[in-house]
This record gives structure tokens, C-alpha cells and sequence, in this order.
């Protein structure tokens, strides 16, 4: 019964997912199959630049370090859920990993130079992170949804300057953070 | 062992208002090693030693270092000395000194952060380009208890007024970004370490009327 409750939370989770936006990620079961139909040119478009698409063949798999400091923040969340098994009240373990990872692996695509995870009690991850002088903060809700996605919050410093501060969905966090600074490896796309 | 009489209130004292910009707020967190409270990766300040889960973020106390020292942060209370001592006052007030083993311990396994007040008092988050604009702004008050004068607290307002007229979905955005205000301010300037902070004036905490 438990696998079964699973199986239809990931189903409902990546149907979610599926018809807001897109992940251009290896991870992403959507993408990859617009991937291999060919045509991604027409499918796929940029939401936070003026350019179009990302080019079938630059798509790559993250560096080794991006993978070294995404299995660092798996594992340290998994280490901290159990830990404080109250603060995200019934969510399913699953549905919690499935949205952390989708925070972790937009992070890591701008390839921070550190990054911490750590879980709050009000069912959020609080992500610090450091990149070209820039201190990010982003708090991203895993029991809450704003307008049917996932709520984030963005805190940028440089120095002691507060240089922005914005609470959205977590897609519009990404795009607010893309106009400091830009993702390495992919971009956040948006499903035509 | 004598209660350091010190920290408590005076009929001579009262409220602090001057100028604390030069100065440092101390607050204790529950670890035996300090380092681990500090983020490998980061060097920032883990933010589960910010505030426990039953305290309220957007008022979290604090002591003014100084006269209050970090060896202060070793005072526990007893169930009596809570119901005794755990209450805001005013700073003139005449109060018992706590009577140890009864009313007051000392906690041990304690560290502590130092944050500078400066970077804390009136600093605004603006989220005006959010789908719902609000401003938050520190404020770091004095808040004189009765076990401790030097009690200060890190409160939040808004321009949103009483919290009480919003609607409810409205009021826990508020409350959300207000948390992550609290938790990114502190985070980003909090010091492991004993800052050096210049001696208070008494004419700011004495009473000479």
C-alpha cells in the first residue's frame, strides 16, 4: 500500500511538474523524450532571455563537481529529514527528495562556488550559496504552494549590500536571480 | 555561587536609547563545539543555531555584550526561576537576586554567536518587485528582563501595520518573509568570537534624573 501511495504521488508530481515548465536536465523524464522526437526547436522556449533555444548539443550532464556537491546536498538532507521528522508534517519522503532536488539541481547549474542545504521548521530548505562575490539566499517551501507551484524566497548580498530581496514561485526566483547571475550548464525553459 | 548582580535590573537604570551602532548583540545556542556551528562549505552560521523551533524568530532575544559577557550565556533557570524571572520589566525595577540550585543553574554544553548591531538596526528587505511588494525592517529594542537587564530583542515590522487586519493567506506571506529576513540577516553578519566592543556610557543606562 505504502509503494502504491508512492507510485501515484510521483505520477501526480511529475503531471504537476510536466505542465508548468520544464527541467533541460538529464534527470527530466519530459524533456528527454521532446529530446528524442527531434524537434525541440519549436517545443522549447527560453523564459528569462530573448534568445531561443538551448542547441540539442550543448545540453551536457553536470561537471564533477556539481555532482560531488549535489550528492553532498542529497545526503545532507536526507540526514536532516530524518533528524526532525515533524517539519514537514505528512508529505511523502519521495515527493520531498523529487522537489529538493528540483531547487538543488537549478542552484547547482550556476555553479556555485559553496553551498549549504539546511531544512527549517516551517517544512522549507534554506539554501546558502556563494558565486563571484555574491552571498544567495534562497528558501524554498516544500509544503506550500503559491499559485499552484512551489513558493521560493530570494535574498542576494554583496558585501554587507542587500542587493535584492523577492518572494514568487520558484521559477520566477530563478529568473529574478538569471539577471545577476547566469546558469552555467542550462537554462530554465519554459513548455510551449 | 553568586549570581552576577550586574546584569540585573536597577532602580538607578533605565531604558537604553542612545546610539548602539559600535555595538554587538550575544546570544547562545546549544552546542558543545562551536565550530560545528559554522557551515563547512559556506563559513556561515548554521541557521538551526539561529532559534530553537519553539522560539519565535521574528522576536528573538538577545543580550548587549558588555557588561553582559559570554560567560553569562551559562545561566539557566529552573521552573520556579522561569515563572520568577522569565518576564520583561522596566529597567528601574528592584529585583531579587536568583538563588542558584533553586532558581538558576549553569548550562554547560552552550556556545554563542555575536552579530553586529549596526548591520541589524533599521536595515529594510524590500521585496518590492514581488508579486506581493511588501518592506520589512529590523529593529533591535530594549527589552530589560527581570533575570537581565542588558535583554535586548530583534523585532520586525512592516508596512502592512497591524498584521491582525490581514486576511489569512496574506498574513502568513508576511510571516514567511519576515522568517526568512530574520534568518538571512543574521546568518550573513552573525561572528563566532568575542568582538571588541567599546565600553557603554553610563549616561546611556543610568537614570541621573
Amino acid at each position: 500500500m505504502a509503494q502504491e501511495k508512492h507510485y501515484e504521488d510521483f505520477i501526480s508530481f511529475m503531471k504537476n511538474n510536466s505542465a508548468k515548465k520544464t527541467l533541460a536536465y538529464g534527470l527530466d523524464v519530459e524533456y528527454s523524450k521532446q529530446m528524442r522526437k527531434g524537434s525541440s526547436s519549436t517545443i522549447l522556449r527560453n523564459t528569462g532571455e530573448t534568445q531561443s533555444v538551448i542547441p540539442k548539443d550543448s545540453y551536457s550532464f553536470s561537471s564533477f563537481n556539481s555532482t560531488r556537491q549535489f550528492i553532498q546536498l542529497e545526503k545532507s538532507f536526507r540526514s536532516q529529514i530524518d533528524k526532525n521528522p515533524g517539519y514537514f508534517g505528512d508529505q511523502s519522503h519521495y515527493i520531498l527528495q523529487e522537489k529538493m532536488k528540483t531547487s538543488a539541481e537549478l542552484i547547482l547549474s550556476y555553479c556555485p562556488e559553496n553551498i549549504s542545504l539546511q531544512i527549517t521548521n516551517e517544512g522549507s530548505i534554506f539554501y546558502t550559496f556563494t558565486k563571484k562575490g555574491y552571498s544567495i539566499y534562497i528558501q524554498h517551501f516544500l509544503i506550500d504552494e503559491y499559485d499552484d507551484s512551489d513558493e521560493a524566497i530570494l535574498s542576494i548580498f554583496r558585501g554587507d549590500d542587500n542587493l535584492l530581496n523577492y518572494g514568487g514561485n520558484l521559477s520566477s526566483v530563478f529568473s529574478e536571480l538569471s539577471k545577476f547571475i547566469v546558469p552555467n550548464t542550462y537554462t530554465v525553459l519554459e513548455q510551449v | 555561587m553568586n549570581y552576577p548582580i550586574e546584569i540585573l535590573p536597577n532602580p538607578a537604570y533605565k531604558l537604553i536609547e542612545c546610539e548602539l551602532s559600535d555595538h554587538f548583540l550575544i546570544r547562545f545556542f546549544n552546542c558543545n563545539k562551536p565550530e560545528e556551528a559554522i557551515d563547512e562549505n559556506t563559513g556561515k552560521l548554521k541557521i538551526e543555531h539561529i532559534c530553537s523551533p519553539r522560539e519565535q524568530i521574528e522576536d528573538l532575544s538577545h543580550s548587549l555584550l558588555g557588561v553582559y559577557k559570554p560567560e553569562h550565556i551559562e545561566i539557566s533557570f529552573t521552573d520556579l526561576g522561569k515563572q520568577k524571572f522569565l518576564h520583561y520589566c522596566n529597567p528601574n525595577e528592584d529585583v531579587q537576586t536568583p538563588i542558584f540550585e533553586d532558581e538558576y543553574f549553569f548550562a554547560k554544553s552552550r556556545s554563542f554567536w555575536c552579530a553586529p548591531i549596526a548591520k541589524l538596526n533599521n536595515r529594510q528587505f524590500e521585496y518590492s518587485k514581488s508579486e506581493q511588494p511588501m518592506t520589512a525592517t529590523c529593529m533591535v529594542v530594549h527589552t530589560p528582563m527581570r533575570w537581565n537587564y542588558w535583554h535586548f530583542s530583534l523585532r520586525w515590522k512592516t508596512n502592512f501595520g497591524e498584521l491582525s487586519q490581514l486576511d489569512e493567506r496574506a498574513r502568513k506571506n508576511v510571516a514567511k518573509r519576515i522568517g526568512q529576513a530574520a534568518r538571512v540577516a543574521i546568518t550573513h553578519f552573525a561572528i563566532l568570537g568575542i568582538p571588541e566592543t567599546p565600553i557603554l556610557s553610563e549616561e546611556c543606562y543610568i537614570d541621573n534624573n
